[in-house]
Formats: C-alpha cells, sequence, structure tokens
C-alpha cells in the first residue's frame, strides 16, 4: 500500500547564462522560491533529493549538492540524497522522493535540479556526455549521435527538414510567453533552415543550447498535506518510473525502447493512456528527439511524428500541447535542472497558473526526460505522470 | 604527449599481426558484444575477445561541422553493422565517395583523435569493390 503523494510548491530560477551566479546561488533560490509557493518552512522539510549530472567535475561537488542547498536554507538534520543520472539527474532525485513519500518513511521532501554548465572551459563546442568515454576518442559527440538518428528517421518515414524545423519554431513560440526561457524571439522555418550546420541534417537551432539553472519542487504526503493545510494548489503525482536502457547490438535507431517500455509502466500505474494526456514536456534537447519521444509516448504513431507536428497537433491549442514551457531547445539544458523545471511547468499548467502559454483545462500531464548513451541506445528514462 | 599513441584500451587488441579492433564473444552461446563485455549477459560465462570482422555494412554516417574537443578538423563519423551482429562506432574517411546507408566499409586501426594525445581507433573507409 502507498501514499498519496502530492507536489504542492514549485520554484524556478531564470535560465540562461550567469556568470555572477554559482550552484549554491542557483540552487537555493529555487528551492526557496517552491518553499515559499507552498507556503511551509525550512524546518518542515525531513528530506532532500538533489539532481546535478556534472557539478562533480565543474564546481568541487561530485557529492554534496543537496547537503549544500539545505545549509542555504538552514535546512538540518534531515535525509539528504544526490541523484546523478546524465541528463535525467533532476527527475530521477524526484523519483527518489516520490519513492521514500509513498512509502511512507518521509512526509515532506524538496526535490532541487540544479546545475552551472557555462564555466566549462570547452563552451562554444558541443558538450560531450558522461558514459562514452571509448565513443568520444572515435568522435563521437550527442549533436551526431541524433544526427544519425535524424537521417535514419528521414529515411524509414520520410520525415523532412522541414518537419524538424517545426518543432524547434514550435517550441520559440511557446517561449516567447515563458519569462524564464534563455531564448525567447520567434524564429521562422528558414531561420532554422538557414541556421550554421552542426552535424548531418541538424542545424544550430535543431540543438538545445546549455545554459545554467535549477528548478524546485517540494512534495508532500496526502496526510502531510492535510496537517499543513496546504491542499488548495496541490497536484498529484500518479506514477514516477525510472528505467534503463534496453542494450542491443544492431537495432533501428529511430526508436527509444525503454521509453516506450517505462511510458507503459507508467500508464498502467495511473490507469491512464496516451489519449488522457492534456500537456506534455518531452526530451527535447533536438528537434528531432522531441518528433521520436512523442512516438515513443504513443501521442502519435510511429513515424507520423513529423507531419502531425507541421499540422500543429502539438502546438499551444493543438491535440495535445508539448514542450509548453519553451522546451530545452529554448530554456536551455542544464542538465540537472532540465527534468525538475519539465515538473514545474506542468504543475503550473495543471494548476492553470501558466498565463499566455495554460492549456485550457489541463488535467493531466506527463514528463519524459532521457539521459545518456549506451550500446546504441539511451542510458535511462524517467516517466512523471500528474493530475490535478 | 606520449611518443606512442594511447590505443584504446577497451575495444584494441594486438592477438600477434599489430592492432586490431576487438570485440567480445560468450564461448558458450556465441553472443558477440562490441564494446567487448567481462561477461556473457546470457549465461554469465566469461566472454573471450576476439577481432572484429573486416567488412561492414553502414547503417548511418553523418558529416561533424563544429568538432568537440579533441578534434581540430570536420570529419564523418558513422555506425557499421558488422557480420556478427554487432554495431561499431568510428570515423569514416569517404575518399571521394557518397556514404549511403547500406554500403560495404572496411575498417583499419589508426589515430582517431589528436588532442591531448594521440588515440588509435577503428577509421572506416569505402572497402575496395
Amino acid at each position: 500500500m502507498t501514499e498519496s503523494v502530492y507536489v504542492v510548491g514549485v520554484g524556478i530560477t531564470p535560465f540562461g547564462k550567469f556568470a555572477d551566479e554559482s550552484m549554491k546561488s542557483l540552487g537555493r533560490t529555487a528551492s526557496r522560491t517552491a518553499l515559499i509557493d507552498a507556503g511551509i518552512s525550512p524546518r518542515d522539510i525531513d528530506l532532500v533529493s538533489a539532481g546535478s549530472a556534472r557539478s562533480g567535475m565543474l564546481h568541487g561537488h561530485e557529492s554534496g549538492v543537496g547537503q549544500m542547498v539545505a545549509w542555504e536554507l538552514g535546512i538540518s538534520g534531515v535525509a539528504v540524497y544526490n541523484v546523478k543520472a546524465y541528463c535525467a539527474s533532476g527527475s530521477s532525485a524526484f523519483n527518489v522522493a516520490y519513492m521514500a513519500l509513498a512509502g511512507g518513511f518521509n512526509e515532506v521532501a524538496l526535490v532541487v535540479g540544479v546545475e552551472q554548465l557555462s564555466v566549462r572551459a570547452e563552451k562554444g563546442r558541443p558538450i560531450t556526455s558522461d558514459g562514452v568515454e571509448i565513443e568520444s576518442d572515435f568522435g563521437f559527440t550527442p549533436p551526431a549521435f541524433f544526427a544519425a538518428v535524424t537521417q535514419e528517421h528521414m529515411r524509414e518515414f520520410g520525415t523532412t527538414r522541414e518537419q524538424l524545423a517545426a518543432v524547434a519554431v514550435k517550441n520559440r513560440a511557446n517561449a516567447v510567453h515563458n519569462p524564464v526561457a534563455q531564448y525567447r524571439n520567434a524564429i521562422s522555418i528558414d531561420d532554422v533552415i538557414n541556421s550554421p550546420n552542426v552535424s548531418g541534417p541538424l542545424n544550430l537551432f535543431d540543438c538545445c543550447p546549455t545554459g545554467d539553472g535549477a528548478a524546485a519542487l517540494v512534495l508532500m504526503t496526502e496526510s502531510a498535506v492535510k496537517r499543513l493545510k496546504v491542499g488548495d494548489r496541490a497536484i498529484r503525482i500518479a506514477s514516477s518510473v525510472v528505467r534503463s536502457g534496453e542494450y542491443e547490438q544492431v537495432k533501428s535507431l529511430t526508436t527509444f525502447n525503454l521509453d516506450v517500455l517505462a511510458s507503459k509502466q507508467a500508464y498502467e500505474k495511473a490507469g491512464l493512456g496516451p489519449e488522457d494526456l492534456d500537456v506534455v514536456e518531452v526530451h527535447d534537447a533536438f528537434t528531432i528527439t522531441e518528433l521520436i519521444h512523442i512516438e515513443d509516448l504513443g501521442l502519435v504513431a510511429k513515424g507520423e511524428s513529423g507531419p502531425a507536428v507541421a499540422r500543429g497537433e502539438f502546438s499551444l491549442g493543438g491535440r495535445i500541447p508539448v514542450s509548453t514551457s519553451g522546451g530545452l531547445l529554448t530554456k536551455g539544458h542544464p542538465l540537472g535542472a532540465s527534468g525538475t523545471a519539465q515538473l514545474v511547468e506542468l504543475v503550473e499548467q495543471l494548476r492553470g497558473e501558466s498565463g499566455v502559454r495554460q492549456v485550457d483545462g489541463a488535467k493531466v500531464a506527463m514528463a519524459q526526460m532521457s539521459g545518456g548513451f549506451m550500446e546504441s541506445d539511451l542510458a535511462t528514462s524517467c516517466i512523471t505522470i500528474l493530475t490535478r | 604527449m606520449s611518443d606512442k599513441p594511447r590505443a584504446s584500451q577497451t575495444v584494441v587488441d594486438d592477438f600477434g599481426d599489430g592492432p586490431v579492433l576487438t570485440a567480445s564473444r560468450c564461448p558458450s552461446c556465441g553472443d558477440t558484444r562490441y564494446p567487448p563485455r567481462a561477461w556473457c549477459v546470457n549465461d554469465q560465462e566469461t566472454m573471450e575477445r576476439v577481432p572484429v570482422s573486416p567488412v561492414g555494412t553502414l547503417y548511418e554516417a553523418v558529416w561533424v561541422s563544429r568538432p568537440p574537443y579533441g578534434f581540430r578538423e570536420p570529419y564523418y563519423v558513422g555506425y557499421v553493422d558488422m557480420p556478427e551482429g554487432i554495431r561499431v562506432f568510428g570515423r569514416i574517411e569517404a575518399n571521394g565517395h557518397e556514404l549511403e546507408h547500406g554500403m560495404q566499409l572496411a575498417h583499419r586501426i589508426d589515430v582517431s583523435r589528436t588532442e591531448p594525445e594521440d588515440v588509435l581507433g577503428p577509421i572506416f573507409a569505402p572497402a575496395a569493390s
């Protein structure tokens, strides 16, 4: 028997490149905002779960990011977990807090995802990923991998250059109305097609920028929600699933089986299906990844995402709006913060607090965040379903 | 900077005739994996290291316009499916050919990256027909 768990507070910093900030200042700012939003004191927190991916090599915090943020907020004497899982670090940290509360071990959790990438020495060049040491010696970059994926999707399904660009144009159109996004000017299909080439069919505007930022959430069990009387805007966590890759040697790169299986698990646990979703955030690190993820999550049939995006099915006002925050393509991708930022966006959507970006009457939301590369697959996937 | 290029310790072996690309094969069930694994995922037998076939079939090749740290000039990379059922990632020398899905590529071991030190890896090129 598991406890029902709710998100009762959210906080996010602007995303961008901030030389004057630090992981400490970003992490504490997002967390404090989430505590104030929840209307509780730092002393109410009995668990902190922190997600960050590359803070170790850049900031002297290989471990202890959660303890550092907790100390800044005056939180002491609590359970603290630090979770590292590539791009899915923040989403995985959320899952750890969810499990602790659902299992009845803790009652009030602070989840924070934070990253500062602008300090890296090789900035301006494609960022590498952890776990691809061998391939990196042989010329691997994430854009090159997803360029190969794009070519395969084009070859197999006839996906076009313009359809890919439609993803970037849509997400920028959403970002125009998101004050925390890093790039907020609208762009056209031609702007994407004429942006400088990065790899294969992928140009600069097909690739997410890096960045700095933090996003935090306060989670509570149902009994804590009642005790602390914070239930007015509580959003229920219907399911939270973490799953590693399905490692096969020779496979189609146009689907990521781990997302198919993790989302199936998440739908089953929530008793919901893709047809129930009102708003979705996916790991749109590249235009092609948004297309593949929405196929793998069952939002559209395999191979049909390109025409569907071009028709506006996933735009604001469309069938299922995707990346209403502007996604990673416009916010940038401060690795550990991206997963929690997705969840902040969806909680605000379900509360009806998203302003111009609001999906009318949104009741069910899904976040998908994958991470890492392993034997021609991604290394991990996190699926979260939230309901009002 | 060392005088001798660093061979990628995990995928390049010398079986007596110079460095070659290496996979692992289960002596019991024959499952072949790349990069090499210590143990078979099917039956946990200790894998044996075996040289990879010389010629494979191109899955996808892409041009890298913006090289990452360690690479000075743009280059082609791609995934090549080998007859033993493994997929190998590596740099490709097009040598004036169009790199097309399904074409045959041969590999040799050569310097794959130059910074901060030379590293050996598989370099593919269109196979002589």
